[in-house]
């Protein structure tokens, strides 16, 4: 039997050379932007603090535009990975060179999902360190120094409760499409091979169009039913305010286990692998 | 001899038409056994059921007691399209991927076996041939050790010469007790090889028989295989 870790290790290798491949294209996308900015722009540069202006060296400006340039295009990059991730798991759902590996379908749908997860945070990081390091020159400048030494960021401890919350919440909806697309896709997969009339691109289509429409109605009172009866359910939190936002993180974990046992249903008992 | 592999009462639909029916089969170890049957009968399904891969089927397999699915594949080596690789993947990575995900694949034997094919590992998937690809399946296959090779008509797109050459070395490449179950449309040139002959036929097996009983009621097991639509034929 293959294990979970080699699976997933695998995975994840398959799925990174997208990331890297995303991540360059977003990266000379950047570059090119940034130079038509210094073709385009004239004088010398300027760092604007308030009032006070003062010239910065060419390259350490250059470098300082190239990251935001990263930080703007990681909105369309994430985006376009999100999708091609999404369809990615669904390919896989479906390959059989992939689902004669032995391990059992939690295991492998687990892995799926977990890898199309992890190499998006990848992403994420490669266009962090990216947009940190080509930020570091500035830190050269005094002026830049002096700007950062004003800005006092003090975070209270409800401050890092909030932004744990909040990575948490992000973590269960960013699993949560991809637990959903799966849903669509294996559900009406399901119905396909089940009804009479083989699976012709007309009668694929009709049936994908009424699984999404069928699917969104459920969720949509399932989510209801779910945060209704969760929301009455806060057993460890005092303050209001964070009442909710554990509330909310509980109501989307229930969620997002409740639709990924529907997916390995569906896969264990219906989904085959496509024929070769 | 032991039950390697027993199918029972599987039945299998799909978009509501029968595919299979209570078919049942029993397979000893060390056997080489042909699967026949015209296009469509089922060969296929057959064998993805048995590989865990085709679902929603009603019935029980079993390889040497293992009946969930992933037990089963972890015993069994199938012959593979290798869909889920890009065409611009090269051998060698395909390699690496089989190496890594199957515990029982072994790099030198198939280093041997692409040697033995004339396969370069730097080649990409896109650029073999019909035949190098099914060349490159039937080394991959072989290079993990099994208890049971699920082989679907693999040599299709292979010349004549090679195809020989690869028949006449099957037995050298699987262990003493190791199964194969081959569907081919060559019978003549696998005949010699074979130890057993199942026909499915009118959505199940019809017949499971040794192949040295046919040899002695029949000219050759391609007659033998004939002899099943002859009826048809004169219709």
């Amino acid at each position: 039997m293959t294990s979970f870790n080699t699976l997933f290790n695998r995975m994840f290798q398959e799925k990174s050379k997208s990331v890297y491949l995303i991540f360059l294209i977003q990266a000379f996308a950047s570059l090119c932007f940034t130079i038509i900015g210094f073709v385009s722009g004239n004088g010398t540069p300027e760092f604007v603090n308030g009032k006070d202006t003062s010239s910065v060296n060419v390259i350490v400006a250059f470098l300082a535009v190239f990251a935001v340039m990263m930080l703007i295009t990681s909105f369309i990059a994430d985006f376009v990975y999100w999708i091609i991730s999404s369809i990615k798991n669904e390919k896989i759902n479906r390959s059989q060179t992939w689902r004669l590996i032995p391990v059992t379908d939690t295991k492998f749908l687990l892995s799926n999902f977990g890898t199309a997860f992890l190499t998006y945070i990848w992403l994420g990081i490669l266009e962090a360190v990216t947009i940190i390091v080509t930020l570091l020159p500035m830190l050269s400048d005094q002026d830049v120094r002096k700007a950062i030494g004003q800005a006092s960021i003090h975070l209270s401890a409800r401050d890092w409760q909030t932004m744990l919350g909040s990575l948490l919440l992000i973590i269960f909806i960013g699993y949560a499409w991809y637990a959903i697309v799966s849903l669509l896709n294996l559900a009406s997969r399901s119905i396909i091979d089940f009804l009479p009339g083989g699976s012709s691109k007309v009668w694929t289509f009709i049936i994908r169009v009424i699984v999404i429409i069928a699917i969104i109605w459920i969720l949509g009172h399932a989510v209801t039913i779910i945060f209704s009866v969760l929301g009455k359910f806060s057993p460890f939190m005092v303050n209001s305010q964070d009442i909710n936002y554990a509330t909310t993180i509980l109501q989307f974990l229930v969620f997002d286990v409740v639709i990924t046992l529907i997916d390995i249903l569906l896969l264990n008992k219906f989904v085959e692998a496509k024929q070769n | 001899m032991n039950d390697l592999l027993t199918v029972k009462d599987v039945s299998y639909k799909k978009n509501q038409k029968l595919v299979l029916q209570n078919v049942n089969l029993k397979l000893n170890s060390g056997k080489i056994v042909a699967l026949l049957g015209e296009n469509g009968a089922g060969k296929t399904t057959l064998m993805r059921i048995i590989a865990g891969v085709a679902k929603n089927y009603k019935g029980e397999i079993n390889i040497e007691g293992a009946t969930k699915e992933a037990e089963r594949k972890a015993k069994l080596s199938f012959t593979d399209g290798l869909t889920g690789f890009s065409d611009s993947t090269k051998i060698k990575e395909v390699v690496k991927f089989y190496a890594t995900i199957f515990e029982d694949f072994d790099e030198n034997e198939f280093d041997e076996l692409r040697q033995f094919m004339k396969l370069d590992p730097e080649m990409k998937l896109s650029q073999l041939s019909r035949g190098m690809r099914e060349k490159l399946i039937i080394a991959l296959t072989f290079s993990r050790k099994a208890d049971l090779y699920l082989l679907d008509e693999p040599f299709g797109g292979i010349d004549a010469m090679a195809r020989k050459k690869i028949i006449n070395s099957i037995i050298l490449w699987k262990d003493e007790k190791a199964t194969i179950l081959i569907s081919d449309h060559f019978v003549n040139e696998i005949s010699s090889l074979l130890d057993e002959v199942v026909i499915v036929k009118d959505h199940t097996v019809l017949e499971h028989k040794s192949a040295d009983d046919i040899r002695q009621t029949h000219k050759s097991i391609e007659e033998y295989y004939e002899s099943f639509y002859a009826d048809e034929d004169d219709e």
